[in-house]
């Protein structure tokens, strides 16, 4: 189950030109047939999440845990654990210690690429096995409903004028809204002011108290604000509108090619009998697949997309590769 | 608010199990308070997984009386042992400490209850009335308002505490830098990490205040015993007397408001909240000298304004969906995890939980009231429990709490290493309030600032060209040289008067 890094820059190399994130968004329903595994955990399973109870990610391991044990696909307790604290450092490095233990599993989600990429953990994406992606997250451009902007081309138009004029707030250096703000300045030729704040909360305060002029929350943590007339989304950052936000038309109608979203998956420790990978890889896809997954996907705004095995760890290497190419330009990667 | 929606909330939370998990919450979260290692926070998330399967409303009842209940609890050990259960506790060893070494801790734990009870009362009637509005205040504090408030709170912090001012300053200075540990929140470099994973996010308040108060006293303990005999007092003098209730209750009322207001900010939170009605308390009093002695509005005081504090943070999170603390945020997983969407619209689509859980907290802080005031005396006659006894245990239980809080054996070291330095500082008079509250408001106080300087692109005119942040900064100048002035004269009166 590794992955050569010849293979990874090859991709690489692939991507600079196509937008890794649109190319894929489309191929996500497609179920795969696996064989049975003869291997199944014979002690409960421990599930890690990498960030604290509560959050986007403790739900995603929480709903799953409950499938896995309601449909019986893990006849084993599964006990998720809160391992939170580095942006996903701690919960990886503690993975990396569980090598060939096929009875821990944990989540991962856009920190795990970027965490390293940036230098503050030990271990990354290539030590461990990453099972499965089961969904991804968009982004929505949004500003106050008082704002003079009605679109996103409105607000590049001041920021035209006025450069480093208009405050965009994000939840911190290196996330998803950091990299929608590279993005946008790089494909209209602009300069924001990016104030981090911290967690998405705080920026969405920011903006309604007119602190800020732009945040790019994940469109569930928006839904509200802009349903009760609170906020405006300007811009939807997906390679197409959303179902449910049909009236929001994607940066890109509007002239400006800045998409990204953020995956939602499973990673196990290195090591493991190929036996032990495909009993796991059963129970991604059969979890997927069940009611309970797809109320999830629709109650947290989410988008369905399965990937397992070799399709995962190739999408996950795409991923790590066109991070880093925007932490790079970013100026907060690593240097090798 | 109309008066059909509070008989709805009514109706919701006099049901036998809303009845019973309201209980159950306040009852954890008197617990939770109260043991040193796991705070509110943590508690709640700790007892997340628990509220599964029960209906929206019910867990939201359980888990804000887990909140504000731990805000009752977090006194218990502050008063008793001197250890704060929780940050915004701290302000509360400086006089209850004090007073339960003067065999007063009964007076001291019944009038926390008390205030704590009036605040959370005053703060349910507040949030019922008046959350859309004050929420849409709330949020008009940006980063230069929040600047301007945490230079309040650290310009006080130097009168607070000690004898020695200049000892209280040094050890507000080393919290200040511990503070700076984690990664740097603009840059995104890490800054003292030494490659440790651990210390990304920088020490945790609960670690430390374990070891520098816990930890710390049992090792002086060891060294020098401070109080071999427990303490004997009669149960029947250990309630707050009339004359408490006197000197304390300008106390509740300046703590409720000062509370409930910060409380409501996104930003600020409980901490602070309990810092400036300290600090406000010991200002507007006639004998500031005995503050830090063991007076009762030095209890009341921060009691109440953290309880009121707690209610505040409901605000924001109820009426916007953006979270106020670090439980508030717990709390607003809990609200997606049950399939509901927080919001501005939350009160509309759901005013069964919205109105249920109102109720439910004047029922709440009446039965924190009914358990608190009995309970005080009883809590208090631990203190008969030989310390010898005592301390272990409840280092123990510290010990576990903070490994349960991230599962997280660093954290236990990080506790013992200061247990270790809380020693020598308790050895040579160094005061742990000031270290723990600048490792608390160091970091905000940088955010703000940088948040601040981002906005204006450097230019520092910010903090003064906004009204409220200039008005604010006004003050914490006064707090300053008030007493700078005053000091000079009574000098230079003093000098006239021997020559």
């Amino acid at each position: 189950m590794s992955f050569s890094p010849a293979r990874a820059a090859c991709v690489a190399g692939a991507l600079a030109f196509l937008s890794a994130v649109p190319a894929l968004a489309q191929s996500g329903t497609q179920i795969p047939d696996l064989p049975e595994s003869s291997w199944k955990p014979d002690k409960p399973v421990e599930f890690v999440v990498q960030a604290s109870a509560g959050g986007g990610s403790d739900i995603f391991a929480r709903t799953m845990a409950e499938i896995m044990g309601k449909h019986g696909l893990v006849d084993v307790p599964v006990n998720v654990v809160n391992k939170s604290g580095g942006s996903g450092a701690v919960a990886y490095a503690y993975m990396s210690t569980k090598k060939g233990d096929p009875h821990v599993i944990a989540t991962a989600t856009s920190s795990y690429l970027t965490t390293p990429i940036q230098g503050h953990s030990p271990v990354s994406y290539k030590d461990f096995i990453n099972l499965a992606v089961l969904c991804v997250e968009d982004y929505v451009g949004v500003v106050n409903a008082e704002s003079p902007y009605q679109t996103l081309t409105d607000l590049v138009e001041a920021a035209r004028e006025n450069p480093n004029g208009i405050r965009i707030g994000g939840s911190s250096v290196g996330s998803s809204d950091n990299i929608i703000e590279n993005r946008l300045e790089k494909a209209a030729g602009i300069q924001l002011n990016y104030i981090v704040f911290q967690g998405g909360g705080d920026a969405n305060a920011a903006l309604l108290g007119g602190n800020v002029d732009l945040a790019g929350p994940n469109p569930s943590e928006a839904a509200q604000l802009v349903e009760a007339g609170r906020l405006r989304a300007i811009a939807m950052f997906s390679a197409e509108r959303l179902e449910n936000w049909p009236d929001v038309p994607t940066a890109r109608e509007q002239g400006f090619d800045v998409t990204l979203e953020q995956h939602r998956g499973v990673i196990l420790p290195a090591d493991l009998t190929d036996d032990q990978v495909l009993f796991w890889q059963n129970v991604m896809v059969k979890l997927f697949q069940t009611d309970e997954f797809k109320k999830y996907l629709e109650d947290n705004g989410l988008r369905p997309l399965l990937k397992v095995g070799e399709e995962s760890e190739q999408y996950i290497a795409e991923q790590h590769e066109y991070y880093k190419e925007i932490l790079t330009e970013l100026g907060i990667a690593k240097k090798e | 608010m109309e008066f059909g929606d509070l008989l709805l909330g009514f109706s919701i939370a006099f049901t036998p199990t809303n009845l019973l998990f309201a209980f159950v919450g306040v009852l954890l979260g008197t617990i939770i308070g109260a043991l040193p290692g796991i705070g509110p926070s943590a508690g709640v998330a700790v007892l997340l997984p628990v509220t599964f399967g029960m209906p929206p409303v019910t867990a939201m009842i359980m888990l804000a009386g887990i909140y504000y209940g731990a805000m009752y609890g977090g006194t218990i050990t502050s008063v008793l042992i001197n250890t704060p259960g929780e940050s915004a506790s701290v302000m509360t060893t400086l006089d209850g400490y004090q007073m339960a070494l003067r065999g007063r801790a009964g007076a001291a734990l019944g009038m926390a209850a008390i205030g704590s009870f009036i605040a959370g009362t005053i703060s349910v009637v507040l949030l019922m009335i008046a959350a859309p509005p004050l929420a849409d205040f709330a949020v008009t504090f940006g980063p230069p308002e929040y600047f301007a408030l945490m230079v309040l709170g650290l310009t006080t912090l130097a009168s607070l505490t000690g004898d020695s001012m200049l000892k209280g300053l040094l050890m507000a200075v080393v919290g200040l830098i511990l503070g700076t540990i984690g990664i740097d929140l603009m840059l995104g470099a890490p800054r003292f990490t030494f490659d440790n994973v651990h210390l990304l996010d920088g020490l945790d308040f609960l670690p430390v205040a374990v070891g520098l108060f816990a930890i710390g006293e049992l090792l002086y303990n060891l060294y020098r015993p401070v109080r071999a005999e427990p303490i004997k007092a009669k149960l029947s003098g250990l309630l707050p007397t009339r004359q408490d209730w006197r000197d304390a209750r300008g106390g509740v009322a300046r703590g409720t408001a000062i509370g409930f207001f910060v409380g409501m900010l996104p930003g600020a939170g409980a901490t602070i909240a309990s810092f400036l009605a300290y600090a406000t308390e010991k200002r507007v009093s006639k004998r500031p000298e005995k503050f830090g002695t063991g007076t009762i509005e030095g209890v009341a005081a921060p009691e109440s304004a953290n309880n009121a504090a707690s209610t505040g943070a409901l605000i924001p999170l109820m009426a916007l969906g953006i979270p106020g603390s670090g439980t508030t945020a717990v709390m607003l997983g809990a609200l997606t995890l049950y399939g509901m969407q927080p919001g501005p619209l939350l009160m509309s689509t759901h005013p069964d939980v919205f109105w249920g859980l109102v109720a439910s907290m004047y029922i709440g802080n009446v039965m924190l009231l009914i358990l608190n005031l009995p309970l005080a005396p009883v809590f208090a006659s631990i203190l008969r429990v030989p310390y010898s006894i005592l301390i272990p245990i409840i280092i123990g239980v510290a010990l576990i709490g903070v490994y349960s809080f991230e599962n997280s054996l660093f954290n236990v070291g990080v506790a013992v290493v200061f247990g270790g330095i809380g020693f020598v500082m308790r050895l040579y008079g160094y005061p742990p309030a000031p270290l723990v509250l600048a490792l608390v408001l160091g970091p905000m106080l940088e955010r703000a600032l940088r948040q601040s300087l981002q906005m204006s692109l450097g230019s520092p005119e910010i903090f003064v060209t906004r009204p409220v942040s200039a008005v604010i900064l006004a003050i914490a100048a006064a707090a300053v040289i008030l007493p700078l002035v005053a000091w000079t004269r009574t000098r230079l009166a003093a000098r006239a008067l021997a020559s």
